[in-house]
């Protein structure tokens, strides 16, 4: 029997955007492919088995297991503190401890810098002139001092939804605290510290303004390196694939390592939380951690700009600054309602069709958010220059590349309040006679209307913060405040490129306020 | 299926006919070749445990399922092909799905879009005090009770004018102690407004008291449809029997050309001609006790659950557990040798 109407046929109107998006991400990295096979057989295994290659996986690797352990050990005792113990002000602790998301990598990566030399602040406010931070050394504790909030509030949370009868449980078993910690508490923290370790670990093969200006030689920087200087196109396709590689294994291996894992609460108890720890004579040493950590992520970085910013005075051309400030909103804005555009057909056709294809279509938006950025942009630059040469180096092309990449972002509010919106409403404008577009304009987009503008702000802050892409894809001339940051830098320009660090970090705070407003509500 | 239909309605004279409706979700067959017709008017129940079909098959009648197979008819069209804002079908869901940036006037006024806005806020404020919420226009949903919500959800239902109204487990969400007042209230309304509705509960008392006809459903099938007191008392098999409240099934022999059934507590009327091997079923209330006399099987009360009002006694007849409902006039205790005697003809079951 043909029936005209289906309600669970997913209609074209979402079919057709989404599979743009999808395809979207799939075809440049097709073209990051045919590019890299375009070398003969035998010069691309000379080109990829060399030892180069070696020393850069080597240091790719190192740098996230040094990132890792720094970030842990910085963020473990926090979230412990935090949640476990009697400090206080608790409140005012939390939001330092999210506060240094505001301090991208290249702008701690540029504090640090800052603070060694002859003209350093360190000199001119202690006398102690150090040499200038780099390497493996720089790179860790400037991406350390940065992404150690993700792992926080991954525990945090964790250590906060944790039923407090199995501490109880195991004390009255006869465990002592410390082996109740390490037998009970820790194993709970195990998927925390896994998707915490996840984002910072992507994050960390993908960043690349720390690492250049570390002069770091890892994946990334070699990538960009191979594009911008040498231009040996080949070889940059080859790194980028590697380094798409390496971040499948690593979600791949994180999937089957939480899968492993069984930690759902069996009990209901909820509203209890668990017992205070009384720091009695560690009190001293809980605040010397706090105040070590804070004066490094936080207020380093700031009195280093600050220091800079005053040997400017007069001399800063504030309209420059501000002109770099309009590209990178003009850039931004656009892009940040293509994602949300993109975002609204993937959300509603996961949240109302799931089945398989969909499925797969969902996961696609997510995975470009995990490909690194630089391999990203590079396959964007053989589509473009192999499809529509036209749009190689133009704003449009700049757009498109942000508004896919950070299309999950967008996803992720959107689904969540479709879900939580339900179907029901729906269905009841429906049978009081508006048709299927008109009841998800009249009643659905209302209610999800805050999340829609929360993905259109996260993608929005994230844009602006954003190095790499920009520095591949911008059209000639178009700086924005992140590139005048990190070329600035790259000279040794410091008090130049002061101004544009501080906005930078002024503008990123409101994304840990979003990020601040969020935890906030769920507790 | 040799379920009696005990519907007189033609597909003509019928508001609502539904023939040999089917619909699978993967291997489950939710919904098996149903059918039952509503009267213009009428409350209509479909009742059964949890999925049992009933809530696909009112949402097929809705429009948001499609069927695999079979016929919708309302007022004598075929609807099935329609979607849901072309069928002139309102439905009340149970968790009443208001909008919740909407203002309680502007809920129930939705339906109305195309009339000039005046109209539009007349006519709605009709249904608001029509359903005894006047002075509530403004107000949002989250500022309503449990109570006040469904009254809104059903206004914005009618004021649409739909032909036909479905309600989804409509009263479940609701305290008990205001359930049987709202389902009175809402069953005036109902009546007065003379459009059929269709609801679906998996309250048996709900049923019984609310519906006009009821149509029992397990496993997607049609067991049996009819008024609820001839249901209630002429249940076609074990299961409708079980469902619709508290009963006792016998197994009884009928000797060739009798009327009476022999059971574990006696002789037994039958409501029916029937013969050899039959089951029966006879509900606790039509049971009387009366002290053991000669001659009669053995029977002895096990247990006595006072329940406030009234009282039930179980009483162990010869190893088979039967349960009775009496009063505080009742003088039996446990241990007592009593008589069972029915009050009325047992229903003899088809399985």
């Amino acid at each position: 029997m043909a029936l005209a109407y289906d309600p669970r046929r997913p209609p074209l109107v979402l079919l057709v955007p989404a599979l743009a998006a999808g395809a979207g991400m799939l075809v440049p990295l097709g073209y990051l492919v045919t590019r890299a096979l375009e070398g003969t057989g035998a010069s691309a295994a000379e080109l990829i088995l060399r030892a180069r290659t070696l020393e850069l996986l080597g240091n790719t690797l190192a740098l996230v297991a040094c990132v890792l352990a720094l970030s842990t050990l910085i963020a473990l005792p926090l979230a412990l503190l935090v949640t476990r113990t009697d400090v206080a002000p608790r409140r005012a602790i939390s939001i330092l401890c999210v506060l240094p998301l505001a301090i991208p990598g290249y702008v701690m990566a540029y504090a640090l810098i800052g603070l060694s030399g002859y003209y350093g602040f360190l000199n001119a406010a202690f006398g102690v002139t150090l040499p200038r931070l780099q390497g493996l050394f720089g790179a860790t504790l400037a991406l350390s001092l940065y992404v150690f909030p993700y792992i926080f509030l991954n525990l945090r949370s964790a250590l906060l939804g944790m039923d407090p009868s199995l501490v109880e449980a195991a004390r009255s078993l006869g465990r002592s605290p410390w082996r109740t910690f390490r037998d009970v508490t820790l194993p709970h923290l195990m998927p925390a510290l896994l998707s915490g370790w996840l984002v910072v670990g992507l994050y960390v093969i993908g960043d690349f303004g720390a690492v250049a200006l570390m002069r770091y030689e890892v994946f990334s920087y070699a990538i960009y390196n191979q594009y911008a200087g040498a231009f040996d196109r080949v070889y940059a396709a080859w790194l980028s694939l590697i380094l798409v590689a390496l971040t499948v294994s690593i979600l791949l291996a994180e999937g089957l390592l939480a899968r492993r894992r069984r930690y759902a609460r069996t009990g209901t108890g909820v509203a209890r939380a668990a017992g205070a720890f009384r720091l009695g004579r560690w009190r001293p040493l809980a605040y010397a951690f706090l105040g070590l950590v804070f004066a490094a992520s936080i207020g380093l970085p700031l009195a280093v700009i600050l220091y800079w910013m005053s040997f400017g005075g007069e001399a800063i051309d504030w309209s420059r600054i501000a002109a770099a400030a309009a590209r990178t909103a003009a850039t931004a804005a656009p892009a940040a309602a293509l994602a949300t555009l993109l975002a609204l057909p993937v959300a509603l056709l996961s949240a109302r069709f799931s089945s398989r294809p969909i499925w797969f279509l969902e996961r696609l938006a997510y995975f470009g958010y995990a490909v690194p950025p630089l391999p990203f942009a590079l396959a964007m630059v053989f589509f473009a220059l192999s499809t529509l040469p036209a749009l190689y180096q133009t704003l449009p092309l700049l757009v498109l590349a942000y508004g896919l990449s950070f299309l999950a972002l967008a996803v992720g509010p959107a689904r969540a309040a479709l879900l939580q919106a339900g179907g029901r409403m729906e269905e009841a404008a429906r049978s009081l006679g508006r048709s299927g577009a008109a009841a998800f304009v009249a009643v659905t987009l209302p209610t999800i209307s805050r999340s829609l503008v929360a993905g259109f702000l996260l993608v929005f802050i994230l844009v602006v913060k954003e190095l790499p892409i920009a520095a591949l894809l911008a059209p000639t001339g178009w700086t924005t405040l992140s590139m005048n940051v990190f070329s600035r830098t790259v000279e040794g320009q410091l008090f130049e490129a002061a101004p544009y660090a501080l906005i930078t970090v002024l503008f990123s705070s409101l994304f840990v306020g979003l990020i601040l407003s969020h935890e906030g509500r769920r507790r | 299926m040799n379920a009696p239909i005990a519907s007189p309605l033609q597909a003509t004279t019928a508001l609502l006919t539904v023939r040999a409706l089917s619909k699978r979700f993967g291997e489950v067959q939710a919904v098996a070749e149903a059918g039952f017709s509503v009267a213009p008017g009428e409350i209509f129940a479909l009742i059964g445990p949890s999925g049992c079909g009933k809530s696909t098959t009112l949402r097929m009648i809705a429009g948001f399922e499609r069927p695999d197979g079979g016929e919708i008819l309302l007022g004598g069209e075929r609807i099935e092909a329609l979607p849901p804002e072309k069928r002139g079908v309102g439905i009340v869901f149970q968790d009443y799905a208001l909008f919740p940036h909407l203002s309680v006037l502007d809920n129930v006024a939705f339906a109305l879009s195309k009339l000039p806005r005046e109209e539009r806020q007349a006519r709605a404020r009709r249904f608001i005090a029509m359903v005894g919420l006047e002075g509530l226009d403004a107000r949002f949903p989250d500022q309503l009770s449990g109570g006040q919500q469904q009254r809104v959800a059903l206004a914005r239902a009618l004021c649409a004018e739909p032909r036909l109204i479905l309600l989804d487990e409509p009263f479940s969400n609701l305290d008990a102690s205001l359930r049987a007042a709202t389902r009175r209230e809402i069953r005036g309304l109902l009546k007065e407004t003379g459009i059929g509705a269709v609801f679906v509960t998996h309250d048996q008392e709900e049923a019984l008291s609310f519906a006009d006809r009821l149509c029992v459903m397990k496993n997607g099938v049609v067991q049996q449809v009819g008024e609820p007191e001839r249901v209630y008392y002429r249940p076609c098999n074990a299961f409708v029997a079980g469902f619709l409240g508290r009963t006792n099934i016998l197994s009884g022999r009928v000797a060739a050309g009798s009327t009476t059934a022999d059971t574990p507590i006696g002789p037994v009327a039958l409501d029916r001609p029937a013969s050899g091997e039959v089951l029966l079923s006879i509900r606790p209330e039509h049971l009387a006790l009366e002290p053991a006399a000669p001659g009669c099987p053995i029977a002895r009360v096990s247990e006595r659950e006072f329940k406030g009002h009234d009282m039930t006694l179980w009483i162990d007849c010869g190893g088979s557990q039967v349960q009775m409902d009496t009063d505080f006039t009742c003088p039996f205790r446990p241990g007592d040798s009593v008589r069972l005697v029915a009050r009325s003809a047992a229903t003899v079951l088809s399985d």
